[in-house]
């Protein structure tokens, strides 16, 4: 069964398209080469639509505890938005935190096919495995949370070797079927617990006597010699905190040259300079991001409206609870190992701050230079729902809208940015790369993100528009894995997609004393912890796509 | 014009959403316009000439007769009008009602005065848990606006409540003006136990000492007159409950509390 997409212009940045027009095959849920007798089974007519592969969101909270408790905490957010059942469908509700199956529907609804979840606690892991498990038609995947955990911050109190860390690094990837290692406050989480209300980059923990910077070496060092394409995923220190640039600049430059990446940028990007005491720090962010290869971002855009945060940061959501809209916050910690703190935000226009973070993340956007090396986010829920990119979009690729937006908002923000002289216009082509081709680069997916001979049949098909909110909120037609999901933007199909995981080697004696930890402190045994394959793989509908490692070795 | 009549033909076997038949939702629509509307029941729908008789044709009077307690969000959001339920009523009835009044003859379910903004209900018979409460995970219950009951009230009466009155002229059930952010709750009868619980700020006027007692978290403030209550008790005189009749007085003995938070409450017993 051979498809054959005709004449559609392809952008297809990881092959170096950009707007040629050319046909795609689809067998069996691949794209492959032209058939030699010519023989076709089916074809849709693509000529004069933009063809892209299916976008790819690298960071987007849509599983795990965090956002379960977003939904219990918020029926209102659920009241608002209603979502009845189809023939076809089931039901949901919930705008900034959508059900499971909602959130599936919308992703693939706005063309795209792949999601990951960037905290997955790893005693949450089966939790948050089993909710994406959920989550129809796109792929997914998540990166395990480290940095705050007692039995890492043990090691490194007791100055275990590399060697022993990045076989514990490599055990949590395996059992909680991850692909790659985040690290949220990197152990503020644990700071927050003994008492300790900030930690700076240099700052000890009081109890083990280890710093952020110390952590952030040793993880990111581990991620880079087990060969786990994705970076460390870096949540920073002193997120919001206004300053916090100083910490951001030092933590990019710090890191001696390993890869990392610096995760919701936006909010790490805060100077004090102004009458408000709050100014932007994106012109020297930027500036650093270009200098520095090594560092890739994304950058939690916000939007105004009412949405949610939910973060693994205890410590800085604490911090931000007297401002929850409406007035009601969870922080919590989870089974010891780390925490959570989930707080209902409304980001104003009029509000000075809220303005001037919304024109912070457009200047970071706009000069970065390297579209590889930055992804479009908005670290959903926290900075808006991801049903807005579309919006965000327009806001990169059109100049006059976006300024025509900033004359709008908070006039004394207005002042302290310089957004309205920036020119740059995002093309389709760095839209290609930010959502597609870059985000499968950074997450490690092989067969992702392009359109390539190979490749998987991910494919989103718009209609040229220039209101690109309109032409990216509507594609023509989305294939996942070569079936028609989407035409005429509504879903027409559902399907389950993979769950995509890494899988680095680590030395079996690893577990000798992890099972002696789990007996002595945790709530359940290493055997249950350890979350198999089967898991995902036996409903019959979830499968799982171990991706390549990269070559490894001592840093 | 004579009211417009919705007689049930017969006992629905399921829950029935009556919130399309308000004044405000049914201004400007023709008798047929309402015999057609689909109410949702269970996980269905049925028209409305399916489940009822209708006659007459003032959509600002509607009657509601027959009624059972199968019949939910009677008076839903509704803005002005008068809606009159002759038998018992459902749950939520009369949730966030603006104005206007609802008079229902027998009992209601839970919920009755969910998150209500102004007008008045009354309750001939009894009411379900939580009346004039908030929703399961809101903040604030009723806003504004009185709620009668001839009979008692379920548990929790009260929770959550922000503005507004609700006068009991029967019994209070357990844990009534729970968590109660201000407003008014009055009982001439008994309240069952934890009086008050997590109560904020806000009034629970009784007539008569409760009999389980004032509980450990609420500080006796000794005996006071106080001159708002000739006053607050002169404005009951135009309602159509026994709240009318009653003898006017000043004395009371004070209570505050919850202090297991700001303790700005009071529990105000007649002496």
């Amino acid at each position: 069964m051979i498809t054959k997409l005709t004449g559609g212009r392809i952008y297809d940045p990881a092959h170096g398209i950009d707007g040629e027009i050319h046909d795609i095959y689809v067998r069996d849920g691949r794209i492959v080469d032209a058939p030699v007798d010519g023989k076709i089974n089916d074809e849709v007519d693509l000529r004069g639509k933009v063809v892209m592969a299916g976008a790819i969101d690298m960071h987007t909270h849509i599983g795990g505890g965090k956002i379960n408790i977003a939904r219990t905490m918020l029926p209102e957010d659920h009241a608002a938005d209603v979502v009845a059942r189809t023939e076809l469908m089931r039901s949901g509700c919930g705008h900034a935190a959508p059900s499971t199956l909602t959130a599936g529907y919308r992703y693939a609804e706005m063309g795209y096919t792949a999601g990951f979840e960037p905290a997955i606690l790893p005693i949450n892991a089966r939790q948050a495995h089993m909710e994406m498990g959920d989550t129809p038609i796109i792929d997914k995947g998540g990166y395990a949370m480290l940095g705050s955990d007692d039995y890492l911050l043990r090691m490194m109190a007791a100055n275990n070797d590399q060697e022993a860390i990045n076989n514990y690094v490599a055990w949590i990837i395996n059992h909680t079927q991850a692909i790659g290692i985040k690290v949220v406050n990197p152990g503020g989480i644990n700071a927050f617990k003994f008492n300790q209300r900030k930690l700076d980059l240099d700052e000890k923990n009081k109890y083990y006597n280890v710093s952020p910077r110390e952590i952030l070496m040793r993880l990111a060092r581990a991620v880079k010699e087990l060969g786990v394409p994705h970076p460390l995923h870096v949540h920073g220190c002193n997120l919001g905190v206004p300053g916090n640039l100083g910490t951001t600049l030092d933590t990019m430059e710090g890191i001696e040259g390993l890869p990392m990446h610096m995760t919701h940028i936006q909010f790490h990007s805060y100077g004090t300079e102004g009458d408000f005491k709050f100014s932007s720090g994106a012109a020297e962010i930027a500036e650093s991001i270009n200098r520095n290869k090594n560092i890739t971002v994304d950058v939690g855009q916000i939007l105004f409206g009412q949405t949610v945060t939910a973060s693994g940061d205890t410590m800085r959501q604490f911090a931000g609870s007297p401002h929850a809209h409406p007035n009601k916050y969870v922080c919590m910690d989870i089974e010891c190992d780390a925490g959570c703190g989930v707080v209902p935000f409304k980001y104003k226009d009029q509000s000075y701050v809220n303005a001037l973070q919304w024109m912070i993340g457009l200047e970071t956007f706009l000069m970065v230079d390297d579209p590889w090396r930055i992804f479009l986010t908005t670290d959903h829920p926290n900075g808006a729902p991801f049903t807005s990119y579309p919006h965000l979009i327009k806001l990169l690729m059109d100049k006059s809208f976006r300024n025509d937006t900033l004359s709008t908002l908070h006039p004394e923000a207005q002042k302290a940015s310089h957004l309205a002289t920036l020119d740059r216009e995002y093309t389709l082509y760095d839209i290609a790369i930010m959502t597609r081709a870059g985000a499968a680069k950074l997450v490690g997916l092989a067969d992702r993100g392009h359109l390539g001979v190979g490749g998987a049949a991910d494919i989103t098909v718009y209609t040229d528009n220039p209101d690109r909110e309109k032409m990216f909120s509507k594609p023509d037609y989305v294939f996942k894995d070569g079936t028609m999901v989407v035409k005429d933007g509504d879903l027409i199909n559902v399907t389950w997609g993979t769950t995509h995981v890494v899988k680095p080697e680590y030395d079996s004696s690893v577990e000798v004393e992890l099972k002696k930890y789990f007996d002595r402190y945790h709530t359940q045994k290493m055997g249950n912890f350890k979350m198999s394959d089967d898991e995902i793989v036996d409903d019959g509908r979830g499968s799982l796509t171990v991706q390549p490692l990269h070559k490894g070795g001592k840093v | 014009m004579s009211a417009l009549t919705f007689t049930l033909k017969q006992a629905p076997a399921q829950r029935v959403d009556c919130s399309a038949l308000t004044p405000t939702a049914l201004a400007d629509k023709s008798v047929a316009d309402i015999a057609a509307i689909e109410l949702v029941m269970g996980n269905s729908t049925a028209r409305v000439d399916s489940l009822f008789d209708i006659t007459g044709d003032d959509v600002t009077d509607i009657n509601i007769n027959n009624s059972t307690n199968k019949l939910d969000f009677i008076g839903h959001s509704m803005a002005s009008g008068k809606i009159t339920v002759n038998g018992d009523a459902g749950a939520y009835v009369g949730q966030f009602l603006e104005a206007g009044e609802i008079t229902v003859a027998g009992n209601t379910d839970v919920y009755t005065a969910c998150e209500m903004k102004g007008g008045q209900i009354k309750v001939n018979g009894n009411t379900g848990d939580f009346v004039g409460g908030a929703r399961p995970g809101y903040k604030n219950g009723m806003t504004g606006g009185t709620v009668i009951i001839a009979g008692n009230s379920g548990d929790r009466t009260g929770d959550h409540m922000r503005r507004g009155m609700i006068l009991i002229e029967g019994n209070a059930g357990d844990y009534c003006g729970t968590r109660m952010v201000s407003g008014t709750i009055a009982v001439l009868g008994q309240v069952g136990a934890h009086l008050g619980y997590a109560m904020k700020r806000g009034t629970l006027l009784l007539q008569q000492a409760p009999a389980n007692g004032i509980s450990a978290n609420f500080n006796d403030c000794g005996s006071h007159t106080l001159a708002f209550l000739p006053l607050m008790l002169a404005s009951f005189k135009k309602l159509d409950s026994k709240f009318a009749e009653i003898e006017t007085f000043s004395r009371v003995q004070r209570y505050a509390g919850d202090l297991g938070g700001i303790g700005m409450g009071e529990i105000l017993v007649k002496i």
